[in-house]
């Protein structure tokens, strides 16, 4: 019996899964008891996330101003050709022409944490979450971090984000002081 | 005035598709005549098994390892050493016509250059791209940014459709089945044979082909984006090959209990991506299960394959006749390769990933150098691998191979070979997704091929894959715990660990899923 072994296996349900396959384990299944895992195993994920960081040599709040303005985000985060802001709604639209419709979720100047949602529809969910940290010794940590379903949004927008805080030491006149 | 340079390139392509191989079902009587009048390549091997890191080793002459691109996704920098700058240097035309994928293809914000330039033109800002002074670029489909995919957009549009959506809603690897068998990644195409892709590289090569001075010296990267899935090729041609007739790969073991034991005996990765356990990497459709392949759905996507092989043969010796149409036959060196091989129903799987076999590992290798250089045919049993392509793209161009180049120019002959030490080929393998990563280290030296894993998901650092090709061409007894293969196995991994490249640092970044 092929399912010998096998505990909680469930059926696959995907719609290309067919004929044979119904007697087989699908993603959600357990492992083979018989092969433990070495780490905790994973499938390929709905829901993505990346995270990017820029230690700066400078005040937080020099930071804070460009980052924490929801309409200057065209200055630094790449391949936006345009962006407008109202109330809490942001639109930004790609170099590719792509509109972007966004929700301003957090805009915390004590915390210094700017958070949106991108509400286009080929989103299921989104949640960037932009941080300044306060390091404390003149130099400063922004923290850019995308969570997304379809989890591939998450490694597209974690990495123009990347970009984008590669950007900040010209954009904030920080060239030729590097940060430790 | 220099010999004439054209690199073809397709993607994905078995080293058991051409005829000059043994292959049977396509026919591809320009390669094979090429391979006749020149040097064919019986083992050579990319650096790396999927398309960004092998074709950035084309260009840069490098190992992954060195030239950073660890995986799809990870843009190559575009500073990075590039054997066309190289050529432009020293006086050549350069042209890359078809699909480069240096960059990620993902890229709603046109971050990357190859993206953005066909907004533009031809003409890369500044004059040059990666030495490159002319672009026209393309992927396996009609969706996105390059200039086939906005030529069919704007010129026939009614085309579209036809072709099968690489991506599903969720920016997945489409999983969607079609076809008579409802194999994954297979569609019924109705477009003109004219507006497919592969005719569309081989047009504008010519086109741009055209626009050179006959003593000009130029170099072209011919590539093409086929017989990389989808296989969705022009309708009017999957007829040439009935699918009902193919047979079934000797890489397919038909009964189900002997192809589970088979992989049953690899590294536990291999099982469990064939059960749908694990998705390691985005170079398959993650809603695919492996396990329900069919025989019938092996043979379809065979046939297709082998369709898509011949429309890029035939188009090939369309850009010959123009090439000789303008004078130049006797000038012109023909490189033809791949960046990568196909499962293609081998153990029972498709597509690729962290898989170290002859089905993705052993690609097909054409040097025709030019008629005037009266080079005697020969077949190369040593191994090579396509880091030996830019360091030969000298050679031909005459100009000493930088420093920066990790390979040796193609040898002539085994005796070249033998004298230039071609004793082994080193791939490698790297793959972080959402929390799963896979490393593999694979050596080819003599009989053998040997892969180390790293720790990982899904490995403890201690597995590994050992394959004698001698006695076990289809690699399918992994000797890796073989006891009497101990010695074998530690000669082959210390020799493995001596020559790895250097790595860059700082590491580079996944930027985007391809």
């Amino acid at each position: 019996m092929e399912m010998a072994g096998w505990e909680g296996v469930v059926p696959c349900q995907r719609p290309n899964c067919h004929d044979h396959c119904q007697r087989l384990p699908c993603r959600d299944a357990p492992l083979r008891p018989s092969v433990p895992p070495h780490r905790a195993p994973t499938v390929t994920a709905k829901r993505g996330s990346a995270r990017h960081a820029i230690r700066l040599q400078s005040a937080p709040d020099a930071v804070w101003a460009l980052l924490g303005a929801p309409e200057r985000v065209h200055e630094w985060f790449p391949g936006i050709k345009s962006c407008t802001v109202d109330g809490i709604h942001r639109t930004v639209v790609t170099a590719s022409g792509l509109p972007m419709p966004e929700d301003l979720v957090t805009v915390d100047p004590a915390l210094r944490r700017l958070q949106y949602r991108i509400t286009a529809p080929m989103f299921t969910e989104h949640l960037s979450t932009l941080d300044v940290h306060d390091l404390r010794d003149g130099t400063c940590l922004a923290v850019y971090a995308v969570d997304a379903e379809p989890a591939t949004m998450a490694l597209v927008i974690g990495g123009a984000a990347r970009s984008g805080l590669g950007r900040l030491p010209s954009l904030l006149g920080l060239e030729g002081h590097p940060a430790p | 005035m220099g010999r004439k340079i054209l690199l073809v390139t397709t993607d994905q392509q078995r080293y058991d598709t051409l005829g000059c191989n043994g292959g049977t079902l396509g026919r591809t009587p320009v390669v094979d005549r090429l391979a006749a009048d020149g040097i064919r390549f019986a083992r050579a091997h990319p650096q790396s098994v999927v398309c960004m890191p092998s074709r950035s080793t084309i260009l840069t002459g490098q190992h992954p390892s060195t030239h950073g691109v660890w995986m799809n996704g990870v843009p190559l920098p575009s500073d990075a050493p590039s054997v066309a700058a190289e050529l432009h240097g020293a006086g050549y035309r350069t042209a890359l016509v078809g699909k480069a994928h240096f960059e990620p293809f993902l890229d709603p914000f046109l971050r990357f250059a190859e993206n953005s330039l066909a907004q533009t033109g031809t003409e890369p800002p500044g004059g040059l791209h990666r030495g490159f002074e002319h672009l026209e670029l393309a992927t396996h489909g009609v969706i996105g940014p390059l200039h086939y995919a906005r030529w069919m957009m704007a010129e026939h549009p009614e085309a579209l459709g036809g072709f099968y959506p690489a991506l599903d809603g969720s920016l997945q690897v489409n999983a969607a089945g079609g076809g008579d068998t409802d194999a994954p990644q297979v569609k019924v195409n109705p477009v003109d044979r004219d507006l497919y892709h592969t005719e569309w590289v081989a047009d504008r090569t010519m086109a741009w082909l055209d626009t050179l001075g006959a003593d000009e010296d130029w170099f072209c990267w011919m590539s093409f984006p086929d017989p990389h899935h989808p296989w969705d090729p022009p309708q009017s041609e999957v007829g040439r090959i009935d699918w009902h007739d193919v047979p079934l790969p000797v890489g397919y073991p038909e009964d189900r209990a002997r192809r589970e034991a088979i992989l049953d005996g690899k590294p536990r990765h291999w099982r469990l991506w064939y059960d749908g356990t694990l998705v390691s990497n985005y170079e398959a459709p993650a809603d695919w299960v492996p396990a329900t392949l069919t025989p019938d759905q092996v043979r379809e996507v065979n046939a297709r394959n082998a369709v898509e092989c011949e429309l890029i043969d035939e188009a090939l010796g369309r850009v010959l006749r123009r090439v000789a149409e303008r004078g130049w036959a006797d000038d012109l060196d023909v490189i033809f390769t791949t960046d990568h091989g196909e499962l293609q129903g081998d153990f029972g799987l498709l597509f690729k990933g962290p898989y170290h076999v002859d089905a993705l590992m052993r690609i097909p290798l054409v040097w025709r150098p030019a008629p005037r250089t009266t080079t005697t045919p020969a077949v190369v049993s040593r191994p090579v691998g396509l880091v030996d392509l830019a360091p030969t793209l000298c050679a031909i161009a005459g100009i000493e191979a930088p420093h920066w180049m990790q390979g040796g120019a193609l040898p002539v002959d085994d005796a070249d070979a033998d004298a230039r030490g071609f004793e082994r080929v080193l791939t490698e393998w790297d793959s972080e997704l959402f929390g799963t990563d896979v490393h593999l280290r694979t050596i080819m030296r003599d009989h053998w091929v040997c892969s180390a894993y790293q720790a990982g998901t899904s490995h403890d650092g201690t597995e590994g894959e050992l394959y004698d090709l001698d006695d076990d061409p289809l690699q399918r007894a992994n000797r890796w715990d073989d006891p009497a293969m101990a010695a074998v196995r530690s000669d082959l991994v210390a020799d493995l660990w001596d020559h790895q490249p250097p790595a860059r640092e700082p590491r580079l970044v996944l930027e985007a899923p391809v």
